[in-house]
């Protein structure tokens, strides 16, 4: 190899290398295996307690009572297991072992949370006062203005958006790293309402109305929360191409 | 211009840069990673905690040892001081050993 050569191959992998940074911070970005687990696990308690509410509350105008005790007493089973799951010190612990064990191939990562600059503070007060906006008007418009249950969903857009953006601006430290789906969870939850509104129909009917809020919010959540952990394999490949040199003797000397 | 040579080590940069991006890395992200043997890793991690580059926390994972790794702000800028200093030698045109291989990717 010639001198202009060497330097023309030097000066390519000083700029590849200088991207090992960004590529490892968007791996750890997107590493949104537990987003997916929790949403997983948060739509099947969302099941477990509007089945057999339903179901129950339906058997007890009937007279149905076999119907409504096996209705409470899957309430009974599922209440104290939802609370065993919120609670961090008894299923997070799982959870987090969960987590361990489906990234064990990988090793742990924590990413730095960089410190907001001032116009960052200041966009995450206004999403912040925008939640708060939201949620008034959302309850006035269910209070007052006696909005037709269909339109849940886009109601609720009112104050699910605003809190996912809030928190997507403010990330505390207890919120997991969530990629690009911080973003793209609002906009698709945004989309299907305007489709509500705009009269498409995408909602469940009756029996099943009470999942016109939960599909959406869970389901599009770990649809963006899959996408991110494809877009992580992507940028660990990535990342593994810019920290392997062909023939290189690393030997620590 | 002086090149610091603990970090103009290939793999050691690589480490460097990789913990640069993040708060922390586990030893076995780093050997995944940078496909090392956990013996090689541990030399090119001990030269650079001797540097005062890297903090090492040891703990336990339930019943597993797991040893993290996180760039000192020493290590930082040491890093960001070695790159200025390269550019500048780059931009003088000579030749700097450890970029001489192609990449992979």
């Amino acid at each position: 190899m010639n001198r202009e050569q060497n330097n023309k191959v030097q000066n390519q992998n000083a700029e590849k290398l200088k991207e090992i940074s960004k590529w490892t911070q968007r791996y750890a970005e997107n590493r949104t295996l537990p987003f997916v687990i929790n949403m997983m696990i948060s739509l099947l308690f969302g099941f477990a307690v509007g089945i057999p509410s339903y179901f129950g509350g339906r058997a007890y105008r009937s007279g149905n009572v076999l119907q409504l005790w096996i209705c409470i007493l899957s309430l009974m089973i599922v209440f104290p297991a939802l609370i065993f799951y919120s609670v961090p010190k008894w299923g997070g612990k799982y959870i987090e072992k969960l987590i361990r064990f489906l990234y064990r191939k990988e090793g742990q990562v924590i990413l730095a949370i960089p410190k907001k600059t001032k116009s960052q503070r200041r966009a995450g007060w206004i999403a912040g006062l925008l939640l708060g906006v939201c949620v008034v008007i959302s309850i006035i418009l269910i209070v007052f203005c006696k909005i037709p249950i269909k339109y849940m969903q886009p109601v609720s857009a009112l104050c699910v958006i605003p809190l996912i953006i809030a928190v997507g601006i403010w990330r505390p430290p207890s919120v997991k790293p969530a990629g690009f789906l911080v973003w793209l969870w609002p906009i698709l939850y945004a989309i299907h309402a305007i489709l509500v509104v705009a009269g498409v129909p995408i909602q469940f009917e009756r029996p099943w109305i009470f999942f016109n809020i939960l599909i959406p919010i869970a389901g599009y959540g770990i649809l963006c929360g899959l996408l991110g952990h494809i877009y992580s394999r992507y940028a660990l490949k990535k990342l593994k191409g810019l920290t392997h040199l062909e023939g290189e003797a690393a030997n620590g000397d | 211009m002086e090149i610091d040579k603990i970090i103009h080590e290939p793999t050691r940069l690589r480490v460097m840069m990789i913990l640069a991006g993040l708060e922390q890395a586990d030893f076995k992200f780093l050997v995944t990673t940078l496909s090392l043997t956990r013996g090689n890793l541990s030399r090119h991690m001990e030269k650079l905690e001797s540097a005062g580059y890297l903090k090492v926390k040891k703990s336990f994972k339930g019943k597993v040892p797991n040893t993290s790794y996180q760039l000192t702000q020493e290590g930082s800028k040491a890093l960001a001081q070695y790159w200025e200093n390269l550019d500048a030698v780059r931009r003088s045109g000579q030749i700097i050993g450890a970029m001489d291989r192609p990449l992979r990717c």
